[in-house]
């Protein structure tokens, strides 16, 4: 890949973001009609790395989304479906209209994960500590027929406070999983404040690499960092493999990043008119025109 | 599929229910190859040993850690595989419980979850080891489907019905070595459809599990007093065979059940609420566990003061019809 050319990737993927998290806030919008919040805060952390896995790293055909080869994700913070849906919807699993049916009666998409292969949503998640042993198994099965692709888990730093995530590391390890890629949203916080007053992680790194596991440390915010994570020539062999992925809770609007109240809020039209504003729409959501 | 005989049924009861599974798994692997185990570092205490090691790539142990087990299962069964989750009753219906609801009943997952040495078959090593609560957390899971095999050719028929139903299982596994026989000849094995194994006029006596051979032997007891008791073998627990329950009350009039379980949640609870639904008159009594944590005392013993001996069942009933 030349160098303009991976400037255009990066250009692309962080279009993508943008565009994801405009769609969270419509999607938060439609939250608070239906009498709900959303989950802004955790969602808008890990968007990078979805948009990143989404629009450049992973395997997958939206057409086709039983293909039994195409490369899995897990979303193990279930709660995290704001940096999840829009990227599935982008991808073309279904229209982008649809997003805007979130959290309402009838809807498949809702405040948590609901397994819906058409929608290419893998397993149904958002009780925490679960989707990595689900991850874990995915992988086991890939490796017992030979199937070469890759199983992707993006776990909440929070989240490991789960002993049950533990239990799972352990197996990867065992089993010299190097077909199963592990994130770590790192935003510090979890849903009752600042996550080191309430268990202390770090060094989350070591945790993770005493446990057998190679380790990278990455900014999640920055898409070369994640291409650069993800590139097959840092894929470990016979071990398995976890992004540290240090992010900021509520990244990309400047009143909900490292503000827990955005852990899971009721958007007012003023802020939501704001957050448009500060990803380069109009205040009623529009695209504005670039010069 | 092994054939049930005279002489299969005594091998499977020397080696209780749990050893009949694992010979039945690998009947069950050599037909099917997608046929998959996990365990949580009891493959010898739940007898996958021997699957492990005909099948080693279709092994996975996972340590102790149940969670995780169940969790992996359902990554194994989300991949296309037919998956064999197995410890004891009381860590699979219980420890896991949130896994088995959550990762596993709510996607409909095909994962088979075996809870070995259910109800109090643990004996003297005590009450964490007891299970006398599973079938009533099991019934509570929508898509959950509840086998309680009565003997070693059930739990073959069992283990072979439930790797070719697509869904999650809970296989129930009760008792210890040389355990009681009920079947020595072929019989029709259908997830949901009661086994008759007596008929009878006066009375129906519903056994699941390890009562289901004390239930018939209260049966015959009754039998040389002149009093008519139909058994019913209620090895599948959720679906339940409404039909056959809705007809022992109708034609009978009265209904015992007996289960090493809980007196709360279980089959008697299940059988209770068809009866007070189909609007019958009949009469209910339920045979099961105390509804408290017992002293810890032998297998035998505790059987014998829950009064879940063939004598003890049949006085009961003497009692109630009175």
């Amino acid at each position: 890949m030349t160098e303009k050319t991976r400037c255009e990737v990066i250009a692309q993927i962080e279009e993508k973001a943008r565009m994801m998290r405009k769609l969270s806030v419509d999607m938060g919008l439609v939250a608070v009609k239906a009498g709900a919040g959303a989950h802004l805060g955790p969602g808008y952390s890990m968007t990078d790395i979805t948009a990143t896995l989404y629009f450049h790293i992973m395997k997958h055909d939206p057409k086709n989304p039983e293909w039994k080869d195409r490369d899995r994700f897990i979303l193990s913070k279930g709660h995290g479906v704001l940096g999840y849906y829009p990227a599935l919807a982008l991808a073309g699993y279904f229209p982008v209209e649809q997003l805007l049916t979130f959290d309402t009666d009838e809807s498949d998409l809702v405040g948590h994960p609901c397994m819906n292969l058409r929608y290419g949503i893998e397993a149904s998640t958002g009780s925490l500590g679960h989707g990595l042993p689900i991850a874990v198994g995915y992988a086991l099965g890939a490796k017992l027929d030979k199937m070469n692709f890759s199983v992707y888990c993006l776990l909440g730093d929070g989240e490991c406070d789960e002993g049950s995530v533990w239990e799972a590391v352990m197996t990867a390890n065992q089993y010299r999983l190097d077909n199963l890629v592990a994130f770590v949203d790192r935003n510090r916080l979890q849903s009752d404040g600042l996550s080191r007053e309430i268990i202390q992680m770090d060094d989350m790194a070591e945790k993770w690499r005493s446990f057998g596991w190679q380790v990278r440390e990455i900014d999640g915010h920055n898409i070369s960092e994640i291409m650069d994570a993800l590139h097959i020539k840092s894929r470990p062999v016979g071990r398995p493999y976890v992004i540290i992925a240090h992010t900021i809770k509520g990244k990309g609007v400047s009143f909900f990043e490292d503000d827990n109240a955005w852990h899971y809020g009721r958007l007012t039209h003023e802020q939501a008119q704001q957050a448009y504003s500060e990803l380069g729409f109009s205040a009623e959501g529009e695209e504005m025109q670039k010069c | 599929m092994l054939t049930v005989n005279a002489a299969n049924a005594k091998s499977w009861s020397e080696i209780g229910e749990r050893g009949a599974f694992g010979k039945s798994l690998i009947d069950v692997a050599n037909e099917m190859a997608d046929v998959v185990v996990v365990t949580a570092d009891l493959a010898d205490a739940t007898k996958v040993r021997e699957f492990s090691k005909l099948f080693p790539e279709r092994f996975f142990q996972v340590g102790i850690a149940e969670q995780n087990m169940v969790g992996v299962a359902a990554g194994l069964a989300l991949y296309g595989k037919t998956v064999f989750a197995t410890s004891f009753a009381c860590f699979s219906s219980m420890r896991v419980c949130e896994q088995v609801r959550t990762d596993v009943a709510y996607p409909k997952l095909n994962v088979k979850i075996i809870g070995s040495h259910a109800g109090y078959a643990m004996g003297t090593l005590g009450t964490t080891h007891y299970a006398i609560e599973d079938i009533a957390i099991m019934r509570a899971i929508p898509n959950m489907v509840i086998l309680s095999p009565a003997d070693g050719a059930e739990v073959m028929k069992a283990t072979f019905a439930a790797a070719k139903y697509p869904g999650p299982v809970y296989l129930r596994f009760t008792g210890v070595e040389n355990n009681p026989i009920v079947h020595t000849n072929e019989f029709d094995f259908e997830i949901g459809k009661a086994i008759t194994l007596k008929e009878g006029q006066d009375l129906t006596i519903i056994g699941t599990g390890s009562l289901v051979f004390e239930v018939q032997g209260a049966a015959n007891l009754l039998e040389k007093e002149g009093i008519s008791a139909r058994v019913l073998d209620m090895h599948t627990l959720k679906p339940l065979d409404l039909e056959a329950v809705r007809k022992a009350a109708s034609e009978t009039g009265m209904i015992f059940t007996a289960e090493e379980h809980n007196i709360i949640g279980g089959l008697g609870s299940a059988v209770a609420e068809v009866i007070a639904e189909s609007g019958s008159p009949a009469r209910l009594v339920r045979i099961g566990t105390p509804d408290e944590f017992v002293h810890i005392a032998t297998y035998p013993t505790l059987l014998d003061r829950c009064g879940f001996t063939s004598e003890k069942i049949y006085r009961t009933i003497k009692t109630r019809i009175k």
